[in-house]
């Protein structure tokens, strides 16, 4: 086939029913960021949500098992499967002394003496289970309810439901990787993906990837080319795909990309904040 | 879109381009669709192009940023 004519097939407008469905599904134009009311009156006003995979065990930290304790050394009163190291039974308790802190008197090790005089104002939740023993299985039971690949992160539901009071920068912001899972740890999966984390880095010269202006660019050239790019995703959408929810999705996303580039650099500046917040 | 690369990259291409039309910056224009996307550009696409080149004091850096634009526009970056 020629080229030409290959490429007059692939401009072949088309509607694909999912696209149509799951407009109606989430019942949302898909760049709706917009800020909506929850059902309730929100108490917190902000919240701040750390997945640390792959950092120190709760049961070395803040979680004290009596059980391990007591079998300490022994092997277990139960059969291990699955997971036995070298298929031993014996069982193993935290190594670290625990003490009794605060006025909760919540048993805190040592190797967080700093949390130990705080512990007081943290709300632990231990009524948390899972049947999954992997850790990648663990992280995605953690960061979206289902311990498989291909469901939305937690962040991407609240940008959802909650859209954003910043036009400026991503609803959803991620710091770094989530450990083993990757970039799935803030997947919006089947959700538009508008509601995708963004991946920022703690480096203000560079929190986003080339978010910067080239040297050799002006201000102004930059300008023409960010609307000649979103010019061109456009005319394509138009003559092609007018029902594709990833493009309008990308092109919002571009959109945001270029209405970016100074907040970031401004987000990420941390010279005008207090001493206190510097020491965090 | 703002990388060194990229912008090596569009530079070296742009300059293919008019080399291959003999400056004719029109085909140039014609020829970058064809290389980049596989296809001809459509009327608004040409004008887009065209009002880059008139905005530049020199047309070639302008062609070059369209060029650039067609590297950072989504039917370059996803395959359908």
């Amino acid at each position: 086939m020629p080229r030409s004519d290959l490429a007059r097939w692939r401009r072949i407008p088309f509607c694909n029913l999912t696209d149509l469905y799951g407009a109606e599904l989430v019942g949302v134009r898909i760049s709706d960021l917009t800020p909506k009311k929850p059902n309730f009156a929100p108490k917190a006003q902000r919240v701040m949500f750390f997945y640390i995979g792959g950092g120190p065990s709760t049961i070395d930290m803040f979680d004290l098992k009596p059980t391990l304790v007591k079998y300490d050394g022994k092997p277990a009163p139960f059969e291990i499967k699955g997971r036995a190291l070298n298929e031993s039974q014996q069982v193993m308790a935290s190594p670290w002394k625990f003490s009794h802190c605060g006025e909760s008197g919540r048993q805190i090790s040592d190797l967080l003496p700093h949390f130990q005089k705080v512990v007081d104002k943290v709300t632990f939740l231990r009524s948390m289970t899972t049947d999954r023993i992997d850790h990648s299985t663990a992280q995605f039971t953690f960061v979206t309810g289902r311990g498989f690949t291909g469901f939305p992160a937690i962040g991407a539901w609240v940008s959802y439901a909650l859209g954003t009071e910043n036009r400026n920068l991503p609803a959803y912001i991620a710091l770094g990787e989530g450990a083993t899972i990757g970039a799935r740890a803030h997947s919006s999966a089947w959700l538009p993906p508008i509601f995708n984390g963004t991946s920022m880095r703690a480096d203000p010269s560079a929190p986003i990837f080339d978010i910067k202006r080239p040297d050799n660019m002006s201000a102004e050239q930059q300008k023409r080319f960010l609307s000649m790019v979103s010019a061109l995703d456009h005319e394509q959408k138009t003559q092609c795909y007018p029902l594709d929810q990833d493009l309008e999705s990308r092109i919002a996303n571009y959109e945001l990309a270029a209405r970016m580039q100074l907040e970031a650099l401004k987000v990420a500046n941390f010279n005008q904040e207090s001493e206190a917040i510097k020491k965090l | 879109m703002n990388s060194d690369p990229i912008m090596r990259t569009t530079k070296a291409f742009t300059a293919k381009m008019l080399e291959e039309t003999n400056n004719d910056r029109e085909k140039a224009v014609t020829l970058a669709f064809d290389q980049i996307y596989n296809r001809q550009p459509t009327e608004k696409e040409r004008q887009i192009a065209q009002n880059s080149m008139s905005m530049e004091a020199n047309p070639q850096e302008g062609l070059r940023l369209f060029v650039q634009a067609m590297f950072g526009a989504n039917n370059f970056l996803y395959s359908y």
